[in-house]
């Protein structure tokens, strides 16, 4: 951000923005070293210019204009082989059609660049220039087809004037659009865009030498990412049309020629091809930040705010688009250059449309801080919207006193909230601190800055202690005591800043939980670990590798669970992801190992299946197919008695006959332990049973087969996994051995239903009835409201089932508290937000699957 | 779709060995001045000391036994008298019907047929122990079985006697030193 209260253009000289970017960030700038500056001074360029003919040397110059223009032009130049001297074809070089997919990973030095059209280059070092372009105008006029643009590049001095009159006369006479580049242009082209080596190398100059530059730890560092991305994204392959990943990586290209130093062309060349693949994605986030990343180097790299004010501009209709605060937080940033833009008298505030933008972000803002489903973005929201006041209201003491109380409350309410990114908000106040250091409100401020400070370094400290231990504590089979101490850890490392910490404990209570047997609460750790390492950091992936394992073990619990669909669900994600780290040539052996693995499980499972429970199975042999799943889909095929069907499809080197294929199969059954497996479970059914056997006590939950409901029935079983898991069972007088509960949606029903365990239903036991809009509430109601409900939940099945005192079981609960059982089994409810960001409701359809069968490979 | 834990019950905290015992012996000592009439008629008829035999196979005691036969008395005897114990406006009679019970016997016949009765009995001193051991029953749903599971495995109930011959085995034995 930009400092907000600069004083006006009389008052003092004020520093060019590139200037204050390289004294507060050194770092994005080069630290390459020139060892020697290059020595092609611009008169020894001429001179070998002007005499080419002399040297013979004019084939040299056709290689070199020819790359010249590749790299200024267009890169798809095809030249022509010939004669000396004219050649054959009547033209030097010619352009050759680009796909359309290939087109947008070219840098085209045209707005409109010749994708599918002809262009013509002739190049001439003759000294009588003018007839010769006519000469070559004319032959290039009588081609078919006639090219639509022609270029025409001598190496001799042309003037303005004379040049301008040819074109025009050059391009009415012979319908073609015609250009004249001359040695002027070589010369600022060669010298001012860097491209000297193609000077000395394509000319042969042997008494020039290019600059000789140390590259710095940073500079060799970008160097060797870019062009690895460079590769990648010439590579076609790569890809597999995935738009987006292409335009994060020349967004990345464009950052790491930034900070190389590359010419201003070539930054913007990343900037634009990685725009228009934005464009192509329709995603509006993506859209925004890369137009924001130009648009901010833009000010500070090239300090030009035309640009700036342009692309604001272009992207501002994108504003309600946005559902995060943090991607308004790039249009604040931008707001915040127009408005020192016009506090240093560069604009006009009508010019850049300052208020009416002001009131425009607010109000998406205000929007943000009123969802009391999302707290987090609500407080960033808030926020930023605090931010936004800042600007102009200097010389209002109340308005400032009222903003400074604001943001301490908004760092007083994020102690509560530990994704907040309180330490970037803190940094931001810390700009503040120069300008509005003085008002009586500033002290309090920076005593809850410091307070925050300290309290999230030292969390963030414990906690990763506390992971620590948990996972020795886990590699040594404890897993009660591990979880413990991973279910802490957790819940101190669940910062924006420790946020990655946050991800491995929650793997690891995932994987203490699964191995106590609490599938359902292993389940939701998992989520938690997969929602926010497979959340969007900058447009990439926060971490994909962590999100991979995530995901591979809510495809196993949810197999062991007997889940066919959400298993598939998971699959198809960890294919997806497979593919990102492909794309980013990152290993993937590991990987393909984790998925051949799944694919052996599910085999089994429909293997060691009853076949009567496979039927309900066929719709998604096409799925399996597609997946690829083969194996598996051969062993559904087998089982439902289409053995023939497996057998023409199964690899004959593994077994020639269908007696053999059975054997085969046979065999993996064996190799497997498939004891107590649990029954596969019918998607198709009306009612869903879902259960836990917790502390001597079966849970068994009759869910109405309804995607809301079904999440509902999840996270219940869940808070009660997780929060039994470590409980002394001991201290818990526990009556009933059974609790049976139906989830049911009625319509009147009310949205949380009150919960009365007061006499069963007969049969069915318990009952809960829901709204219509369940899921709704759990995704959008007042976190609160939901967060209270799953605790009331708790408690009402505890005093439900045991027989212990209350003063007894408060004293249990009190223990609970202390141990933050609590915390790790309700604060991250409701799951159905991360269940709906992942796999949504495929993973509890089967009609998806029936119908993905006919999408195309994965 | 169930996740399962496999694990064995633990001893609840509540149980403590000392204050079963004690009460243990305080019951044998009451019920045997309550008894001592009702006893010996029952532990001639075989068709009672048969089902007896049942009993004390599933583990039950001679201290589980007699307190169902003093609450089917104390039931019986109230019903005779046309009184419902649990109405609070009705006159107490609990001191007459205890001497009654003190004093005479019934049939073993009464204590044998139907047979469930005897079950119920056991099942309602099963629910009263609860209280003792210091629980509270907020639900009126509980299962017999589910409250002999806990007594079982969590507070040790079937597994505490004072040394004696069982009272209705065969032979019949006495009763113990309380």
């Amino acid at each position: 951000m930009s400092t907000p209260l600069q004083n006006g253009p009389a008052e003092q000289a004020v520093p060019k923005p590139s200037q204050l970017m390289r004294s507060w960030h050194p770092d994005l700038f080069p630290d390459t070293e020139v060892v020697r500056p290059a020595t092609l001074p611009k008169d020894f360029l001429e001179y070998h210019l002007e005499t080419l003919t002399a040297r013979k040397q004019e084939q040299m110059f056709e290689e070199f204009c020819r790359r010249l223009l590749e790299r200024e032009v267009c890169p798809n130049l095809k030249p022509q082989t010939g004669p000396t001297g004219g050649g054959d074809s009547k033209m030097d070089a010619s352009t050759y059609p680009v796909a359309p997919a290939l087109a947008g990973r070219y840098y085209w030095g045209s707005p409109s660049p010749p994708t599918t059209e002809l262009w013509a280059f002739a190049f001439s070092c003759k000294k009588k220039w003018k007839e010769k372009v006519k000469e070559d105008a004319k032959k290039l006029a009588a081609l078919t087809p006639k090219p639509k643009v022609a270029y025409f590049v001598t190496n001799q001095f042309v003037r303005d004037k004379e040049r301008a009159g040819l074109e025009g006369s050059l391009s009415k006479q012979h319908g073609f659009e015609a250009h004249i580049l001359d040695r002027t242009w070589i010369v600022k082209c060669v010298l001012e865009r860097g491209h000297e080596r193609v000077a000395i190398a394509s000319l042969n100059i042997d008494y020039a030498a290019p600059a000789e530059e140390r590259a710095g730890p940073r500079d060799a560092r970008r160097r060797q990412e870019l062009e690895a991305i460079e590769a990648r994204c010439r590579d076609l392959e790569t890809y597999h049309g995935n738009d987006y990943a292409l335009a994060q990586d020349y967004l990345e290209a464009a950052r790491l020629a930034r900070g190389l130093g590359r010419p201003r062309r070539e930054v913007d060349g990343f900037f634009e091809r990685s725009r228009r693949l934005a464009r192509q994605t329709g995603v509006p986030g993506l859209i925004v930040r890369t137009a924001y990343h130009q648009a901010w180097t833009a000010f500070w790299w090239y300090d030009d705010m035309d640009t700036l004010a342009a692309i604001y501009g272009e992207v501002e209709q994108q504003l309600p688009q946005m559902t995060d605060a943090d991607d308004c937080e790039l249009f604040l940033n931008l707001w915040t250059l127009l408005f020192s833009m016009v506090r240093q008298g560069a604009r006009t505030a009508e010019a850049v449309r300052l208020e009416e933008r002001r009131e425009a972000l607010a109000r998406e803002l205000e929007k943000q801080a009123a969802e009391q489903h999302r707290p987090v973005n609500a407080l960033e929201a808030r926020t930023e919207l605090l931010m936004l006041r800042v600007f102009g209201a200097e010389g209002d003491a109340g308005e400032v006193g009222s903003i400074l109380d604001g943001l301490g409350d908004c760092l007083d309410r994020s102690r509560s909230v530990g994704a907040y990114p309180a330490l970037q908000v803190i940094n931001r106040l810390k700009v503040f601190e120069q300008h509005l250091g003085e008002h009586p409100r500033f002290g309090p401020l920076f005593e809850k800055m410091r307070a925050v400070v300290r309290e999230r370094g030292g969390e963030a400290s414990e906690g990763s202690l506390l992971c620590r231990r948990g996972g020795q504590l886990l590699a040594a089979s404890k897993f009660t005591e591990a979880l413990a101490h991973l279910g802490q850890a957790r819940s101190r490392l669940f910062k924006d800043e420790t946020m990655r910490g946050a991800v491995l404990a929650s793997i690891g209570c995932s994987h203490a939980y699964f191995s106590m047997g609490h599938l359902w609460a292993a389940r939701m750790e998992a989520m938690i670990a997969a929602h926010v390492a497979l959340r969007q950091d900058e447009g990439e992936l926060f971490c994909p590798r962590e999100g991979f394992w995530a995901v591979m073990t809510l495809a196993r619990i949810d197999l062991c669970l007997g889940r066919v669909t959400a298993f598939l669900g998971w699959f198809e994600t960890a294919l997806f992801l497979r593919r990102y780290q492909a794309t980013r040539n990152r290993g993937v052996k590991r990987i393909e190992r984790q998925l051949a693995t799944l694919e052996v499980l599910l085999t089994v499972r429909f293997l060691a299946a009853d076949p009567s429970s496979l039927v309900a199975f066929e719709p998604v042999l096409g799925t399996l197919s597609r997946m690829p799943l083969d194996m598996a889909r051969w062993a559904l095929l087998h089982r439902l008695g289409r053995t023939a069907e497996a057998f023409a499809e199964f690899p004959k080197d593994q077994a020639d006959t269908p007696e053999k294929m059975a054997a085969y199969f046979d065999s993996m059954v064996q190799m497997s332990d498939c004891q107590g497996l649990l029954p596969l479970a019918d998607p198709g059914t009306p009612f869903v049973q879902m259960s836990a056997r917790l502390l001597g006590v079966d849970y068994r939950i009759r869910a109405r087969n309804e995607y809301g409901i079904l999440l509902m029935a999840e996270n219940l079983l869940a808070v009660l996994e997780a929060a039994l898991a470590s409980a002394r069972w001991e201290n818990l007088a526990f009556i009933h051995d059974r609790f049976d509960l139906t989830l049911d949606v009625e319509e009147g029903a009310s949205n949380p239903p009150e919960i009365r365990f007061e006499r069963p239903h007969g049969r069915d036991g318990y009952r809960l009835t829901f709204g219509p809009g369940v899921l709704d509430w759990m995704n959008r109601g007042p976190r609160s409201e939901v967060s209270d409900f799953f605790g009331h939940f708790l408690f009402a099945v505890l005093l439900t089932t045991t027989i212990d005192p209350y003063d007894d079981l408060q004293a249990e609960f009190t223990c609970w508290h202390g141990e933050e059982v609590f915390s790790r089994a309700l604060s991250l409810s409701p799951l159905s937000i991360m269940t709906d960001s992942l796999i949504g409701r495929k993973g509890y359809d089967l009609d998806h699957w029936r119908e993905a069968a006919d999408a195309p490979a994965v | 779709m169930t996740s399962t834990t496999g694990v064995r019950p633990p001893t609840h905290r509540r149980f403590d060995r000392a204050a079963s015992m004690e009460q243990i012996r305080n019951r044998y000592a009451r019920l045997r001045a309550s008894l001592g009439v009702q006893v010996p008629v029952l532990q001639r008829d075989c068709v009672f000391t048969g089902r007896c035999g049942e009993l004390y196979g599933q583990g039950y005691k001679d201290w589980h036994l007699l307190s169902a036969i003093f609450n089917m008395r104390m039931n019986w005897e109230f019903r005779l008298l046309g009184v419902d114990p649990w109405d609070p406006s009705a006159p107490s009679l609990v001191g007459q019907v205890e001497e009654i019970i003190t004093h005479t016997a019934r049939d073993a016949d009464r204590f044998t047929y139907p047979a469930e009765e005897l079950q119920r009995a056991l099942d309602t001193f099963d629910i009263t122990c609860l209280k003792t051991y210091g629980f509270e029953l907020r639900r009126p749903d509980v299962e017999p079985r589910a409250i002999r599971a806990f007594l079982r495995d969590r507070m040790h109930h079937y597994d505490l006697d004072l040394p004696h011959q069982a009272l209705f085995g065969s032979p019949p034995g006495d009763w113990p030193e309380a």
